[in-house]
C-alpha cells in the first residue's frame, strides 16, 4: 500500500490513495445520512460546502488564515456532530484536489473533525444565534486545536518530544495567522453564516416532525 | 511603527544619466575619486614608459579640469587613496585645506586644494616602492603606511612625528583607534602599535593587503594565500585568531558597515556580523577585487573585476542579510577596482573611474524609492494601517457601531501581521529554545567522505539520478547560504522563490517535483531555507517532497 516513506509520512500509491479517499468520502456521506436529512437541508449543506472549498482556495495565498475552520465550528455547534465531522471531511478532501493532497489530508480531516466536535459539545445546541464574545475565543481556541492535530503529519519514527515540541514552536507564527484569520472572520461573516446555518432545523426536530407525521397519520 | 524613518536621497539607478566623462592618457584609476565640495580629484595609476607618469587631477562639476599634478618620479603602481582635509590646527600647527597624495616613490605631498600647489613633501622609506596603502588622519597627524612600516606626520607642516619599523608591505593600509594602529604586512602578520609599543601577532601564511577593520570585539583580516583567500579574526581581549572563513582567490579591501564587515574576491562577496565575535551571515557569488563603495543610503556597490565590469549593488536588511542584489551596467564598463563615490549637488551625483582610466560622473534626481527600498514601503504601509485604525476605531466608537470598530481592529492585526511576518519569523527563529536546536546528527556519517569533511557543514541534494554530495564548509549561518554556496561550486543552477516571509528553493538543476524540502541533521525544516539556521557542523539534506 505505501510506495515509501517520504518526509510527510507514508508515500501512498495511486491506488491506495484512490481507496482512502474513496473510503473518507464514502464515511462522511453515510454518517450525513445518518442525521436524516430532508432534500433541502441535503442542497443547502452541499452548497454550503462548495461555498467553504472555494473560499478556502480563494484564502490560500495567505499563510494559514482558513475560513474552514470557522464553518466547522458553526456546523458542528448548530448541526450537531455528525453533520460537522461529515462536513470537515467532505471539506477538507474537495478543496485539498485543488491545494495539494497526500498524507497531511488525513490530519487535516481529523483536525476540522476534532474542530466540529468542539463545536458541537461546547456549544449550546439552541436555535439561537451564539453569543459573540464565545464565538470569538471558541475559534481561537480552533484553530489552536486544529494547528496541533495537524503538526502529527510531520511526526515519524524518529521524532522525539523534543522534536514534536520544536515543530510546534515552528509553527508558532502560523498559529497566530490562524487565530487572528478566525477571529477575523468571525466579525465579518460569524453573523451571516449562523443566519445561512440556523434556518436548517436540528436533527431532534426532524424526528420529532417525523414522528407527528406517524402520529397523524396513525 | 508609529514613528516612520522617511528614506534619505541617494542617487536613482534608473534614471541616471553621464552627463561627462574624463579620460587619462595612460594608467588606469584604481582607487575612489574624491569629491569635496565642488571638486572631484581624482589619481591615475599603472605601468609607465616614455613621458607617460602618474598624476592627480581636480576637476569641477561640469568636468572642467582646475590643476593636475604630474609626479615624474613615482614609479608602478600608485593605488594609495587621496585624502581630502579640511583647515584645521592641533598641537604641530594650522593648515588649511588640502589633499593628501601618498606615491608609490614614497613621497606623500600636500596639496592646496584650490591650485594643485605643493604645500609640503614627505619622504619615506622605499624598497622597490614606497607608499601603496591607505593612510589616515588622526586629530591633528597624518598616519600612514610605508614600505617597512608607519610613519606618522604632522598634518601641519608634513615632518615626521614618528617612524616605526615593522613589516614590508604592499597594499597595506593602516587602522587607527583608541589602542593605537593596526597594520599587516606581507607575511601575514598584523602589526599593533600603542604608546610606541610594539607587537606582532602571525595571523596566516599569506599577504595582509588592506587596512585590518576593527570591529567592537577585534580585527577583521582578509588573507590573501597562493590560490584562494582566509577569513580571519582576532580577539584583541584574548589576543586568539580564529579561521572564520576560506574564500576565493585575490580578496578585495574589505569595508566596515555599520556591526557588519564586507568582504570581498574573486569568488563571493560575504557579509560578517562582527557585533560580536565575527560570523558570516550571508555571502553570494561575486568576482569584486578592490574597494567597496557605500551609497547615502546604505547600498554596496561592488565594481567586478571582470572584462564586462560594471558594478553589482547589493541591500543589506537590518540583520545583515543581502535583502536586494542587482547590477549596474553602463556602457563604459570594464576591468574595474576602485570603489564609486557619491555626493550631491543640485543633484545627486555618482563618480567612478575603471581600468580604462576613464572617470565618469553620473547624475540623477534625488531617489526617494525604487525597487530595493520595498521595505520602507512595508514600514510605511504598517504605520499607515494603524494609524488609520485608530482614527476609524474611535470613529466607529463614537458612533455606538462596535461592530464595525471590531472589523476594523481585527482586520488590521491581520494585515500587520502579515505585512510583518518576514520580521516575527526571524525573531521566533532566533529566539529558539536551546533545547529546540537540531543537534543530534541522526544522519549517517558516510566513510566515502573525505576525514576533513569532519566538523565542517555538508550538503547533499537528493536528484532522481542520484545524490551530489559535498563538504567541508564552514561559516554559513543559515541553509540558503550555504546551499547557494554549494551549488555554485558544483555547477548546479537553483531557482528560488522569494515570499515576503523568506526564500524557498523551487528546483535543483531543474528538478523540480512537488516542491523541496530538506533536513538538518535529520530534523525537517519547517521555514524557508534562507531564515532556518545552519548549525557550524552538520549535514544538510535536501529531498524532494512527496
Amino acid at each position: 500500500m505505501f510506495s515509501a516513506i517520504g518526509t510527510h509520512g507514508p508515500v501512498l500509491s495511486p491506488l491506495a490513495d484512490l481507496m482512502l479517499d474513496i473510503l473518507f468520502v464514502s464515511f462522511a456521506f453515510v454518517l450525513f445520512s445518518m442525521s436524516k436529512p430532508s432534500k433541502m437541508q441535503s442542497l443547502m449543506f452541499g452548497a454550503f460546502v462548495l461555498v467553504i472549498v472555494a473560499s478556502r482556495i480563494l484564502f490560500q495565498p495567505l499563510p494559514n488564515v482558513q475560513p474552514v475552520t470557522l464553518a466547522v465550528l458553526l456546523m458542528g455547534a448548530h448541526q450537531g456532530a455528525q453533520r460537522g465531522v461529515s462536513f470537515a471531511v467532505l471539506v477538507t478532501l474537495l478543496s485539498n484536489v485543488f491545494i495539494g493532497d497526500g498524507w497531511w489530508t488525513i490530519f487535516q480531516a481529523l483536525g476540522w473533525s476534532a474542530v466540529a466536535l468542539l463545536g458541537a459539545t461546547f456549544v449550546s445546541k439552541t436555535n439561537e444565534m451564539l453569543d459573540f464574545k464565545s464565538l470569538l475565543i471558541l475559534s481561537a481556541v480552533s484553530a489552536v486545536l486544529f494547528d496541533v492535530i495537524t503538526t502529527f503529519s510531520l511526526v515519524d519514527s524518529s521524532t522525539t518530544p523534543i522534536d514534536f515540541l520544536s515543530l510546534l514552536y515552528s509553527g508558532l507564527m502560523y498559529d497566530f495567522f490562524h487565530v487572528i484569520g478566525n477571529m477575523s472572520f468571525v466579525v465579518w461573516f460569524g453573523h451571516t453564516m449562523q443566519q445561512f446555518l440556523l434556518p436548517l432545523p436540528e436533527i431532534t426536530e426532524d424526528v420529532q416532525m417525523v414522528e407527528d407525521v406517524y402520529v397523524v397519520r396513525g | 511603527m508609529f514613528f516612520i524613518s522617511l528614506p534619505s536621497s541617494a542617487i536613482d539607478v534608473e534614471e541616471i544619466t553621464l552627463d561627462w566623462t574624463y579620460e587619462f592618457d595612460h594608467g588606469y584609476i584604481t582607487t575612489a575619486p574624491v569629491i569635496s565640495d565642488d571638486t572631484i580629484f581624482v589619481r591615475s595609476s599603472g605601468f609607465w614608459s616614455d613621458d607617460a607618469r602618474p598624476k592627480v587631477v581636480a576637476l569641477n562639476h561640469d568636468g572642467e579640469v582646475k590643476w593636475e599634478y604630474t609626479n615624474n618620479n613615482s614609479v608602478q603602481h600608485d593605488m594609495s587613496p587621496l585624502i581630502d582635509v579640511q583647515a584645521g590646527e592641533g598641537e604641530c600647527g594650522s593648515w588649511d585645506s588640502m589633499l593628501i597624495v601618498p606615491w608609490a616613490n614614497g613621497e606623500i605631498t600636500a596639496h592646496n586644494t584650490s591650485n594643485g600647489d605643493v604645500l609640503w613633501t614627505n619622504q619615506s622609506y622605499v624598497q622597490n616602492w614606497g607608499v601603496t596603502g591607505q593612510a589616515v588622519i588622526q586629530n591633528d597627524l597624518l598616519v600612514a603606511p610605508t614600505r617597512n612600516g608607519l610613519s606618522v606626520l604632522c598634518l601641519a607642516d608634513g615632518h615626521t612625528i614618528e617612524e616605526f619599523e615593522l613589516g614590508l608591505g604592499w597594499r597595506n593600509g593602516v587602522a587607527v583607534d583608541e589602542n593605537g594602529y593596526w597594520i599587516g604586512d606581507e607575511n601575514g602578520t598584523l602589526w599593533h602599535v600603542e604608546n610606541g609599543t610594539k607587537e606582532s601577532f602571525h595571523v596566516d601564511e599569506g599577504l595582509i593587503r588592506h587596512a585590518p577593520i576593527l570591529t567592537s570585539g577585534g580585527v577583521l583580516i582578509h588573507v590573501q594565500t597562493d590560490a584562494k583567500s582566509n577569513v580571519f579574526f582576532f580577539n584583541t581581549s584574548s589576543k586568539s585568531i580564529s579561521l572564520l572563513n576560506e574564500s576565493g582567490p585575490s580578496p578585495g579591501i574589505p569595508k566596515l558597515i555599520g556591526d557588519f564587515v564586507v568582504t570581498t574576491d574573486s569568488s563571493y562577496v560575504r557579509i560578517f556580523n562582527c557585533s560580536g565575535d565575527c560570523k558570516q551571515i550571508d555571502s553570494m557569488p561575486s568576482h569584486s577585487n578592490g574597494e567597496i563603495g557605500v551609497d547615502r543610503i546604505g547600498r554596496i556597490w561592488l565594481p567586478q573585476n571582470v572584462m564586462e565590469g560594471g558594478l553589482l549593488i547589493l541591500t543589506l536588511n537590518s540583520s545583515g542579510h543581502i535583502e536586494y542584489s542587482s547590477p549596474f551596467n553602463t556602457t563604459l564598463d570594464g576591468y574595474s577596482t576602485a570603489a564609486p563615490v557619491f555626493g550631491d549637488s543640485i543633484h545627486e551625483i555618482l563618480v567612478m573611474g575603471n581600468d580604462f582610466g576613464i572617470l565618469q560622473f553620473y547624475s540623477s534626481e534625488v531617489f526617494e524609492a525604487g525597487e530595493d527600498s520595498d521595505y520602507r514601503y512595508h514600514d510605511l504601509l504598517i504605520g499607515i494601517s494603524f494609524f488609520a485604525f485608530i482614527f476609524l476605531c474611535g470613529h466607529f466608537i463614537v458612533h455606538g457601531s462596535e461592530i464595525w470598530a471590531l472589523r476594523l481592529f481585527f482586520t488590521s492585526i491581520l494585515i500587520s501581521i502579515l505585512l510583518l511576518s518576514p520580521e516575527i519569523i526571524l525573531l521566533l527563529e532566533d529566539s529558539k529554545p536551546e533545547a529546540f536546536q537540531p543537534t543530534s546528527n541522526i544522519e549517517q556519517w558516510s566513510s566515502d567522505w573525505p576525514s576533513d569533511w569532519q566538523d565542517t557543514q555538508v550538503v547533499i541534494i537528493e536528484l532522481p539520478n542520484g545524490e551530489i554530495v559535498d563538504g567541508g564548509y564552514t561559516g554559513y549561518d543559515n541553509v540558503y547560504s550555504l546551499t547557494r554556496a554549494m551549488a555554485e561550486q558544483n555547477d548546479i543552477d537553483i531557482e528560488i522563490e522569494e515570499f515576503h516571509f523568506g526564500t524557498f528553493i523551487v528546483s535543483f538543476s531543474g528538478v523540480e517535483g512537488n516542491g523541496w524540502e530538506f533536513k538538518i541533521n535529520g530534523t525537517l525544516g519547517t521555514i524557508s531555507a534562507d531564515q532556518t539556521t545552519m548549525p557550524d557542523s552538520g549535514i544538510l539534506r535536501w529531498m524532494l517532497a512527496s
